[in-house]
């Protein structure tokens, strides 16, 4: 990723549509034709203000969503089992009842790795999100961003083609943000995962990405897309470079 | 001390006290023991009924049909809930009947049980189950529709079969509410067990309840209602013991 970008399509979005019908029988018009290419191994961020269908679009490509028209284009096919997605939500929707592991574990369990496997496997991206000394405890005993982690895990630990975050940290507060944001892209340097996170941070968009897809509201659609041309990897230093603040303002700009 | 150590030690002062106040009141205004016999005398009884061994029959045959009933119309009540859930169509078509027998009084329903079933066990016990099925069928209804919505969209993208979705979120997130109406079943099978004695039978706490009325053996009578409400607090704790241990979680 980074410096030499792999320019294969993982999924290409094709004219898509969608089109919610109100209990009044009026038609709202939630992404006008969308096409956008998502690139195999790049974090690609979509930002907009609420209303412009990036949630929509997530969830299309999660497949909990169908499209009224137009469709998506899967290099080596459609998904077809639950192990090609990972899904992250903005609130962390863990089992109340099961353990840190058990719930990290669910996925491998559904899937029907053995058991031992299973166990080991989720131990281990636990310690890479650094949750390695609470496998055995309870969401409830977690905080929020402790919580996400986990989230986090559980969509990692069996290797998805493709990441999708839907405002993973819109929930936290801005210094655990900060911390998760350089989390993540050390989870994804080291387990080299396409993530298509939604975000309504200019920050946290401009910082993380690859790629940044601006879209606008009624319709929805996507207005650009830009390579965020930052030095790899990330860091503070980042921050404080005058390209990044250039961006900023026209991703700002660009959303006003 | 440590906090149950006063828990119990308050709970047996209030014991005490209560039966301080009765035999008090006994001794002072003078009713008539056909009335209100002293406690002294009802706590004879209660043993007695233990030591001469012949309480058992009554005591296993009130539990055979509590027992039996709670099982039969939980499990029922569960499994109708879970399936209704499921099959939102159905809810929809046979929902309101539902809510009809659930609201309509099973007490009054007793004498109809009789009529069709017989003054028998199985009429005892079609009115032990169809108190204890409702209140569960409900809770099952009720918590299977309350799995949160983001939940079923993660079982979505992990592409669960309808059994693994039922087995690990559906199920799981049901049992709290479950658990509210088994316990409000265990209330209502043992009013249910009593009740059906009183009409129907020669056997029970119910049946020696009216054989004590009709008697005039007042004592005994007393001994009853001690034992049938000891009997509904014992199902009643333990169904929040086994509550406490599912339900650690929250």
């Amino acid at each position: 990723m980074g410096q030499t970008p792999s320019r294969d399509t993982l999924v290409s979005i094709e004219n898509v549509e969608r089109v919610f019908v109100t209990n009044t029988g009026d038609e709202v018009r939630a992404l006008a034709p969308v096409s956008l290419a998502i690139h195999q191994g790049e974090f690609l961020s979509l930002i907009g203000p609420s209303g412009c269908g990036k949630s929509t679009l997530l969830r299309i490509l999660a497949g909990l969503d169908t499209p009224t028209a137009g469709r998506l284009d899967w290099a080596g096919g459609a998904p077809k089992s639950g192990n090609d997605i990972g899904f992250v939500f903005q609130d962390a929707v863990l089992l109340p009842w099961a353990s840190v592991l058990d719930n990290v574990r669910l996925p491998l369990d559904v899937f029907g790795t053995p058991r031992a496997e299973a166990t080991e496997r989720a131990a281990a991206i636990l310690r890479l999100v650094g949750l390695g000394d609470f496998t055995s405890a309870l969401p409830k005993e977690l905080s929020g961003g402790m919580r996400q982690r986990a989230s986090i895990a559980r969509a990692l630990v069996y290797n998805p083609r493709i990441v999708l975050m839907d405002e993973p940290f819109g929930a936290l507060d801005l210094l655990t943000r900060d911390r998760m944001n350089d989390e993540l892209l050390r989870i994804q340097q080291e387990l080299g995962a396409t993530i298509v996170f939604v975000t309504h941070s200019i920050d946290e968009a401009a910082y993380l990405s690859d790629r940044v897809a601006v879209m606008s509201a009624r319709p929805g659609r996507i207005s650009a897309v830009h390579e965020i041309d930052l030095d790899q990897p990330r860091g503070e230093a980042v921050k404080d470079s005058p390209r990044f603040h250039e961006w900023l303002s026209q991703l700002r700009r660009e959303l006003r | 001390m440590n906090a149950t150590g006063l828990r119990l030690t308050l709970g047996l002062a209030s014991v005490v006290g209560l039966v301080a106040l009765w035999w008090l009141y006994v001794t002072l205004s003078g009713v008539p023991p056909y009335v209100l016999p002293r406690p002294e005398v009802v706590g004879a009884e209660i043993v007695g009924l233990f030591v001469s061994g012949s309480i058992w029959p009554h005591l296993g045959h009130t539990l055979g049909v509590l027992l039996a009933g709670f099982a039969i119309g939980s499990l029922a009540g569960a499994l109708l809930g879970c399936v209704l859930a499921k099959a939102p169509r159905v809810e929809r078509v046979v929902g309101p009947y539902l809510f009809f027998f659930q609201t309509a009084p099973k007490i009054a329903l007793a004498p109809l049980f009789i009529l069709w079933f017989g003054l028998g066990l199985v009429s005892q016990l079609v009115l032990v189950v169809s108190l204890v099925f409702f209140p569960v069928m409900v809770g099952a209804l009720l918590g299977m529709h309350s799995v949160p919505a983001r939940l079923h969209d993660l079982a979505s993208i992990l592409r669960m079969t309808r059994a693994q979705r039922l087995r690990r979120v559906e199920l799981p997130s049901a049992v709290p509410e479950i658990f509210a109406g088994l316990k409000v079943a265990a209330v209502q099978a043992t009013i249910g067990a009593i009740l059906s004695e009183w009409m129907s039978g020669d056997s029970g706490l119910g049946y020696l309840m009216v054989f004590a009325s009709t008697t005039y053996r007042t004592p005994l009578l007393f001994a009853m209602v001690l034992l049938t409400a000891l009997l509904g607090i014992v199902l009643y704790q333990c169904l929040a013991l086994v509550e406490r241990r599912l339900l650690s979680w929250r």
